[in-house]
């Protein structure tokens, strides 16, 4: 194996505050004895290693110092010490759609995207059917990209980014963007780019399912150091007994062969929902980790009101259900046709057992929030006053 | 880790340090993304007119209402003197250089700042950007030059001015280089001082509007009087549109030691406006 990127040493120092940005006269007026430090190590002596071929997963909480990290390998800004030595073309997918100019067509936009990320243009002009097609806007190349829906711009940035051919490439969350079928395309593109194409991957993401499926290998960046670099499994399970240690109201009990990693909430068209809407389908997906092999699973999630009395479950149990699980990920979804219960906040546990041996029970993980379906005029809200659920009945005057 | 600390430096293709020396100019680099120069270029341009119904026209336009109110204003009004040449000529020649040197000048200026956000998500070489500006700024000196022609050809067939031009009009390439080189040189030292101070984008705006009554764009060097004529010798823009009107309508010329000293001052300034943007290329998307 030969090496493609070596990262040595490598430091980053942010000043704090505005005053050395702005105005001279500020820092004639500014307290000189003042008790914060005036910089901060976004980036603290890191140093690693890839392989040609390799594709390493990099995990980090937010504000670890990843995206310092992505910013100095795609040399956006440079490092305080250290240096980055690299064998190849680098190219980083940090934003997509990075130079789209509004009034510009589609087609002049892969232009002039291409060209921005490093492309020549016969390079964009030989993949620019690919590229095109990937993206599913055949019809609309030559509209201004300002009449493009959402997803159709984030499309076609994307297809520009993925069709480039760098030795080296970085990813940035991109996957978030796009509705499943498209992220589906995404992952296949890049695993056919490692081991079809030999390129070398840095992927940086919260999706642990992502990471696992895709990196053999990863690093964890924490405060700015590097804490772990090895097989991703256990970086993976260093990264999550880290954020347990951060859950602080979270209390759990048991065997932990397997632990509760994170709970997402979903509607029905599969985006992301912080708060939920009264009789609205929604689903929940529940992330696990396994130390090894369990058969039998049984998983609850049940709701508790802020005074810790216990509201609602749903069990595996009662529909007569049980899974088994893999060592690594697994994640279950649990699909609510209806959210019952009534506005107001509730805390989220978790229990989970195997062959009826408790595994893991997790209190108080996280608060889940149901707002009122929007209001109709001159018609009362439910609410705590007409009880703890709301159910969806019809009226009929006989 | 070892092993990649055994490997040496000729292996490698690139390798990224704090900073590099500032007289290393990534000349390769920027000539690999001459494509990006070129597309930026076409951008300015083509955005311009997009949705407007006279599309390219209006880059006529501009300059035509200018010289429309310059002949009324300082011509009729005013009644400046124009070296005996018709004003509308006279004034669109001024136009011409003056507006090229201004128009890089601000352009450049805000180049860093106004695309900021673009610097701040993917990376290529910074100096792209205003070379960019450069290109476009001649493409606009074109179609300027068209105009100016277009006018002489209409008062040499229709109002019988005999146009005498002299053979010092030749050096015209040598007077764009200069000019191009200040604006540039200018342009990049106030571009990279006002990613920490921003009052530089409006000290600049006022500073080219003074500069212009302070060249002779709408009158003739000759007009200045001879109390003043130290003070206006500062100014390296002058000797430029002095040397581009003598050429041009075939008057005398002898301010060869001011050429010079222009083309001394857009030596420095090029060079200063390198050192600055050095500087601070690496590292203003952290404070910008």
């Amino acid at each position: 194996m030969a090496a493609a990127l070596f990262v040595e040493g490598l430091s980053k120092e942010y000043q704090l505050g505005q005053l050395n940005g702005k105005s001279w006269l500020g820092r004639v007026f500014s307290n000189p004895a003042s008790p914060y430090p005036h910089s901060i190590k976004a980036l603290n002596d890191v140093s690693f290693g890839v392989e040609q071929g390799e594709v390493l997963g990099v995990l980090g909480r937010n504000g670890a110092g990843k995206s310092t990290l992505l910013k100095l390998l795609s040399r956006i800004t440079t490092p305080t010490t250290g240096k980055i030595k690299q064998k190849g073309r680098m190219a980083s997918l940090l934003e997509v759609g990075t130079g789209f100019h509004p009034d510009l067509t589609g087609r002049e936009n892969v232009f002039l995207n291409g060209a921005i990320l490093g492309m020549r243009r016969w390079e964009v002009h030989q993949r620019l059917d690919e590229i095109v097609a990937f993206a599913g806007v055949e019809q609309f190349l030559d509209t201004p990209v300002k009449r493009y829906s959402s997803g159709m711009y984030v499309r076609l940035a994307f297809a520009v980014a993925a069709h480039l051919d760098p030795e080296i490439l970085i990813i940035d969350e991109v996957l978030a963007v796009g509705d499943a079928e498209f992220q589906k395309k995404c992952v296949e593109k890049m695993k056919m780019a490692s081991r079809g194409e030999g390129k070398t991957i840095l992927f940086v993401s919260h999706n642990l399912a992502f990471i696992q499926a895709l990196c053999p290998r990863a690093i964890l960046l924490d405060q700015g150091r590097l804490l772990a670099d090895g097989a991703t499994s256990e970086v993976i399970q260093q990264y999550i007994q880290g954020l347990q240690s951060a859950q602080a109201g979270a209390t759990r009990t048991g065997t932990f062969l397997a632990q509760l990693n994170s709970i997402q909430i979903f509607n029905e068209q599969g985006e992301h929902l912080a708060i939920v809407q009264q009789s609205r389908p929604c689903s929940f997906v529940l992330e696990f980790f396994a130390q090894q092999h369990l058969e039998d699973v049984g998983v609850a999630l049940g709701f508790n009101d802020m005074g810790g009395q216990r509201v609602l479950s749903v069990w595996t149990e009662f529909q007569h259900q049980r899974f088994s699980f893999v060592p690594g990920i697994n994640r279950i979804r649990i699909r609510m046709p209806a959210m019952k219960l009534m506005p107001a906040n509730y805390m989220m546990l978790t229990y989970l057992t195997s062959k009826g041996v408790l595994v893991e029970q997790a209190e108080d993980v996280q608060q889940l929030v149901v707002v009122a379906p929007p209001m109709k005029e001159g018609f009362a809200v439910p609410s705590l006053n007409q009880g703890l659920f709301n159910d969806e009945a019809t009226f009929i005057l006989e | 880790m070892d092993s990649f600390h055994r490997i040496p430096d000729h292996y490698w293709d690139r390798i990224v340090r704090p900073s590099r020396p500032w007289w290393n100019l990534p000349a390769k680099e920027i000539w690999e993304y001459r494509d990006l120069i070129l597309l930026l270029f076409r951008r300015d341009i083509v955005a311009v007119y997009k949705q407007t119904v006279l599309g390219p026209i209006w880059f006529f336009m501009g300059p035509l209402f200018t010289v429309a109110v310059y002949t009324l204003v300082f011509g009729r009004v005013a009644r400046l003197p124009s070296d005996g040449v018709p004003p509308p000529i006279f004034y669109m020649s001024g136009i011409l250089l003056w507006s090229f040197f201004s128009s890089n000048l601000t352009a450049i200026t805000g180049s860093l700042v106004q695309n900021a956000s673009l610097f701040g998500k993917v990376y290529f070489p910074r100096l792209v950007v205003p070379l960019s500006i450069l290109l476009s700024s001649l493409v606009k000196l074109g179609i300027q030059a068209i105009m100016l022609a277009s006018i002489l050809l209409y008062f040499i067939f229709f109002q019988n001015f005999t146009w005498r031009p002299s053979l010092l009009l030749c050096i015209l390439p040598l007077l764009l280089i200069i000019l191009a080189a200040i604006a540039l040189g200018l342009g990049l030292v106030f571009a990279s001082l006002s990613t920490r101070y921003r009052d530089l984008n409006h000290l600049v705006g006022f500073g080219v509007l003074l500069l212009m009554y302070a060249s002779p764009v709408i009158y003739p060097a000759s007009f200045v009087p001879e109390s003043l004529q130290q003070l206006f010798s500062l100014n390296p823009i002058a000797p430029i549109l002095e040397g581009f009107k003598a050429g041009l309508f075939g008057l005398d010329f002898s301010n060869w030691w001011g050429l010079f000293y222009s083309f001394c001052f857009a030596l420095g300034s090029l060079l200063l406006g390198l050192m600055a943007f050095h500087r601070v290329e690496g590292k203003f998307v952290d404070f910008v």
